[in-house]
């Protein structure tokens, strides 16, 4: 992401790189594009908290110089929620794998979205389990070939956006490492946004995904995110046409109470002062 | 990490170490590269305009002719790795 | 149980309800949990009162994401607790885990029911003594202290948030579905007002992890907290776990020499003149006390240790016990657990014998008092021929 004369080395904590990420792993331009954001909105660090779950994405709160917390695979945003609950005015982000948010943390993604509560989810897609050595996710395109779908996955695919709208997540977004300079510009919407934000980020698995479905090099498989993904139309796409290809930009951007303020307004019902006041 | 900075028509040493931070600068513009970070994915070469990025015989990028740089930061925003600063003196936030 | 002196001040109080209110004695100000018998009424009893303090009550969609949200929220300030019985407690292992290499100061009630499994939930049972040590996976360090009285409930709950603060882990409160659905008469101090739990300064430099007082977010530069083996720093370590084996053994080490703890360690019942010893803890040290009693009327010296603090196992008490009578009876609602270290501990120096039973019902007075006569007259039939 070109700097624009932004000090984003402010937000990286340059001490623990280079990132463990494989090389042409697009999680690097993901935490760029945070860095970015978070350069770009001015934040102060000690006032921000970078919540992970595990597997590679889950690494990004050790090179975001913010407050940081690398929690239980799939736990991050239930652990994100009591951390805002009894810290509001804290700015908090939470950076979560295809596999932990989905899979293993799915119940708690739903949760959260449906409390409306002031999180921001970054999801890192690449369709796969990276850290563990290249096994199906839930997202992994039907058909793909992993380690643990040799022959090519039967298993149905997520869509992340549909569960985020059906949950009720009130900004939902999906961007790419390809369309790189949209990275930090949904952050930054998603993080103000006063509510639950989901931005999905589909990003390139070189390693194990490109590798297992000869996609090529890194540069190809850039291209590959490119022509698998193409620009929302105006009107939201219903899901024949989504069958095709997925839609990226912006699916819903509403307000809608936000839990932490819910909660402010049912103690001051009860005589009680919370956080917020 | 020591910065090495190079001014515009000053000639580049042949072999510079990975540690070090190359810094060229030209009329108000500047591009930083930190090779330490590289990891050899080569994200930046296909995507320079310009065709002037490659890797060196220690695997790291570098830059092969400066002048033709035109400080447009698509290597700074292809690189997952924090490799590339590019300012490209517009100031624009 | 003769209600005891200054009776006008006194109102009947459920076990849970003294839980709830202790929390709030020890400063607790965030709850999360999910509703499961025999544990609810402590959820209830939270929600209606936190939120008129200013406190955080949240319901959570599993007792998973409950522990994780108390957990969460302990490195937002807050001095939080959750509450539940054995399904859940097995839910909150891995992440029991993730508190206690993090350092984090929490407390986790097990109000334990009939197991395994569903159970019978609405029952008393101890089957989950080694569970509350042993549960997370890997060795960590651990303070569990049981309750085997309504006023227990209160006190312990609150020794259990001072302990986790200072010794920074969490800390479990072992009751029972009968000590937790239980009424008896007692007097308790009106909660205090809400307090915002108050935290040192910390600097660049300044420690994070190890032997050092727990500072959440927000109190100076920022801090990195993962689960992954790390160092004082808080950046992770993962070539060896040096820095965390440390940390384990310090914090250990620190618990077993607290004076606080080493003082509430046992109760001990008519143990001075004693040849035979009841170790026993939580709803059967109260059978355990009549049987004492039941035991001296027909001319058995018994005496009883009420075990207040489970893990970390007093070795040391136990020994000198041993060393002091013949036989230790240990009566408990499973099929033997607090026995095996306690068994370790005694070495031979007494006989050692289990009584036990895991049908959900409990061990009466008179079930442990002839029990241990048929035993020790065994033992003189043995001694004699």
């Amino acid at each position: 992401m070109p700097r624009l004369g932004l000090d984003v080395d402010q937000y990286l904590r340059t001490q623990v790189l280079p990132t463990v990420w494989c090389p042409g792993c697009g999680n690097g331009n993901t935490v760029e594009g945070l860095a970015t954001a978070f350069a770009r909105m001015d934040v102060d660090p000690t006032q921000v908290v970078v919540v992970g779950g595990i597997g590679c994405s889950g690494r990004t709160p050790f090179y975001v110089k913010t407050n940081a917390m690398h929690t239980t695979h799939g736990r991050a945003l239930a652990y994100a929620t009591g951390l805002k609950m009894a810290q509001p005015k804290l700015t908090v982000v939470v950076t979560m794998g295809d596999g932990d948010a989905l899979a293993i943390g799915g119940n708690h993604f739903i949760h959260a979205a449906r409390r409306n509560i002031d999180l921001t989810v970054i999801l890192y897609n690449n369709g796969i389990y990276g850290m563990t050595g290249g096994q199906e996710a839930p997202t992994t395109p039907l058909g793909s070939r992993t380690t643990t779908s040799l022959t090519g996955s039967i298993e149905r695919t997520f869509d992340t956006v549909e569960i985020a709208l059906a949950a009720g997540a009130t900004y939902v977004a999906r961007t790419t490492t390809f369309d790189m300079q949209e990275i930090p510009l949904r952050i930054e919407e998603a993080i103000t946004h006063p509510g639950f934000a989901v931005v999905e980020v589909l990003s390139q698995c070189p390693t194990y995904y490109g590798r297992l479905n000869q996609i090529g090099d890194t540069t190809d498989m850039l291209v590959w995110e490119r022509d698998r993904t193409e620009g929302l139309p105006v009107k939201m796409a219903n899901r024949q046409e989504l069958l095709g290809e997925l839609k990226t930009g912006v699916f819903r951007n509403e307000k809608s109470v936000e839990f932490t303020k819910a909660y402010s307004d049912l103690c001051a019902r009860v005589g009680g002062s919370y956080g917020l006041s | 990490m020591n910065t090495l900075t190079i001014k515009l028509g000053e000639k580049a040493p042949q072999r510079i170490g990975a540690e070090t931070v190359v810094r060229y600068e030209q009329n108000g513009a500047s591009l930083t590269l930190r090779r330490k970070y590289c990891k050899s994915c080569v994200l930046c070469v296909d995507a320079c305009p310009a065709k002037i990025l490659q890797l060196d015989q220690d695997d790291l990028i570098y830059v092969t002719d400066i002048s033709k740089c035109v400080f447009c930061g698509a290597c700074a925003g292809r690189c997952p790795d924090f490799v590339f600063i590019v300012d490209s003196g517009k100031g624009e936030k | 149980m003769s209600p005891t002196p200054g009776a006008n001040k006194q109102r009947l109080v459920m076990g849970n309800e003294a839980v709830a209110l202790g929390a709030i004695a020890g400063g607790c100000d965030f709850f999360a949990g999910y509703p499961i018998t025999p544990a609810t009424e402590i959820l209830e009893e939270m929600g209606k009162m936190l939120p008129a303090r200013g406190g955080v009550f949240l319901q959570m969609e599993d007792e998973l994401s409950a522990i994780a949200a108390v957990i969460g929220a302990a490195w937002g300030g807050a001095v939080a607790m959750t509450a539940t019985s054995g399904p859940g407690f097995s839910l909150m292992q891995e992440n029991l885990g993730y508190a206690s290499i993090t350092q984090t100061p929490c407390v986790i009630v097990d109000a334990q029911r009939g197991g395994p499994s569903t159970g019978l939930p609405t029952l008393a049972s101890q089957g989950d003594v080694m569970q509350a040590r042993f549960g997370s996976h890997g060795d960590r360090p651990t303070l569990v202290i049981t309750a085997s009285s309504v006023n227990d409930c209160y006190e312990s709950t609150a020794l259990a948030f001072r302990m986790a603060r200072k010794h920074r882990l969490p800390v479990v409160l072992l009751i029972d579905a009968v000590v937790a659905h239980m009424r008896e008469p007692v007097e308790l101090p009106p909660p205090p007002p809400p307090q915002k739990a108050s935290y040192p300064k910390i600097e660049e430099d300044t420690p994070r992890f190890g032997d050092v007082p727990f500072v959440p977010f927000g109190h100076g530069p920022v801090t990195v907290v993962t689960g992954l083996s790390h160092q004082a720093n808080g950046l992770a370590e993962t070539q060896r776990g040096v820095h965390t084996e440390q940390m384990m053994r310090t914090t250990i080490q620190n618990i077993l020499s607290d004076p606080e703890i080493r003082r509430s360690w046992v109760s001990a019942y008519q143990l001075d003149d004693a040849e035979i010893a009841i170790a026993a803890y939580g709803i059967t040290a109260r059978s355990a006390r009549e049987a004492v009693d039941v035991l001296r009327e027909d001319g058995i010296k018994a005496g009883l240790l009420d075990l207040k603090v489970l893990w970390p196992f007093p070795n040391q008490i136990l020994r000198e016990t041993a060393d002091k009578v013949s036989m230790i009876v240990v009566p408990e609602l499973n099929l033997g657990q607090i026995v095996l270290p306690l068994k370790a501990a005694v070495e031979g120096r007494a006989e050692v014998h289990s009584l036990n039973l895991a049908d959900g019902t409990l061990l009466t007075p008179e079930d442990i008092a002839e029990f241990s006569a048929k035993q020790r007259k065994s033992t003189k039939e043995a001694a004699n021929a």
